[in-house]
């Protein structure tokens, strides 16, 4: 099977997986996580249909995040957990499912950038959060995600959003889905392919300029993975990112 | 209507609708254990392969399953 093939097989997919945000968000979240699960078992089937015969093999597998992510989300029970922590509750089936796809596939904790490399580089890219955040604030202007809490639960809020939203986020999308899709298709589709699948993830805030903004951002943290071969500043900087966006930006006057 | 927070957190608007996505996702859980049950039955690598990969899906659904059936055992005996 050539190259070309493998990437417009992922391209379709991606396409697929657009199409059921869309419905999700748009018109009946029933019907999207429906779509969702069917892509899920796709991704499966097709994964384990080429094992051994084709390297896209792991990046369909890797794919499988997308849907289950989504699927994830919209079943978990979180109206009854308290606003702030959604996000551990959220974090904890994805990383098990993330965890496992590392299993199945062998990948290692340093392949999938949980490694400290390059710390200058790291500390910048960390840094960039602030921006981003102030950014996208701008962008979607959020209710701020609690009121009125005592100083020591908003810096727990903070830690478990730069680790549920950070670096579980940044583990799918960049430590797994990117390192498959850069094996599969080459540095620059895979780049790109996960860029864009993360953005494709953020349709439901109902905002174009956002999903660029994100797909933009998913380019740079993409682009400093390759570089470094480490998670951690990205990490760091998407969870900087969502704290000034939930946090801090809508509490400020 | 759904509301996105973050990429992995969504929530809709009322509990009904959350009830329903919570019933979709514990057929699909359901549909995925029968096959995992069905698949590794054969021995053959494709098959063993394709019931490992069912884990990424089943793992999670089961701790969303868990805690879904915790809160309605909470729910019925308030």
């Amino acid at each position: 099977m050539s190259l070309r093939r493998e990437l417009k097989v992922f391209i379709l997919y991606t396409i697929l997986i657009a199409a059921a945000e869309t419905v999700t968000s748009f018109y009946d979240a029933g019907c999207g996580l429906f779509l969702h699960s069917v892509l899920l078992v796709s991704l499966l089937t097709l994964s384990a249909l080429w094992h051994g015969a084709n390297p896209a093999s792991s990046l369909f597998l890797s794919l499988a995040l997308a849907p289950l992510t989504r699927i994830l989300s919209l079943a978990l029970p979180l109206i009854y957990f308290p606003r702030y922590a959604w996000y551990l509750v959220a974090g904890v089936p994805v990383l098990a499912a993330t965890a496992t796809v590392m299993r199945v596939q062998g990948i290692g904790l340093r392949d999938a950038g949980i490694t400290f490399r390059k710390p200058l580089t790291q500390t910048w890219t960390a840094l960039t959060g602030v921006p981003f955040g102030i950014i996208e604030y701008f962008i979607l202007k959020p209710e701020p995600l609690a009121t009125n809490l005592p100083f020591g639960n908003i810096i727990l809020l903070a830690a478990a959003l730069i680790f549920s939203t950070g670096f579980v986020e940044e583990l799918v999308f960049r430590g797994v889905l990117q390192g498959s899709a850069v094996k599969a298709l080459g540095e620059k589709a895979g780049v790109i392919g996960a860029a864009a699948v993360f953005a494709l993830l953020h349709i439901g805030w109902l905002s174009m300029l956002d999903v660029i903004f994100v797909f933009s951002i998913g380019l740079f943290y993409g682009f400093i993975t390759l570089k470094t071969g480490s998670i951690i500043g990205v990490s760091l900087s998407h969870g900087i990112t969502n704290v000034l966006l939930f946090l801090v930006m809508p509490s400020t006057p | 209507m759904i509301s996105t927070v973050t990429t992995t957190v969504t929530t809709v608007a009322t509990l009904a609708a959350g009830a329903t996505l919570g019933a979709l996702a514990t057929i699909l859980l359901i549909i995925l254990l029968s096959t995992k049950e069905v698949v590794t039955a054969d021995t053959r690598r494709i098959f063993t392969f394709f019931g490992k990969s069912l884990d990424i899906a089943i793992l999670p659904l089961l701790i969303t399953f868990t805690l879904i059936v915790t809160f309605k055992i909470i729910e019925v005996l308030a």
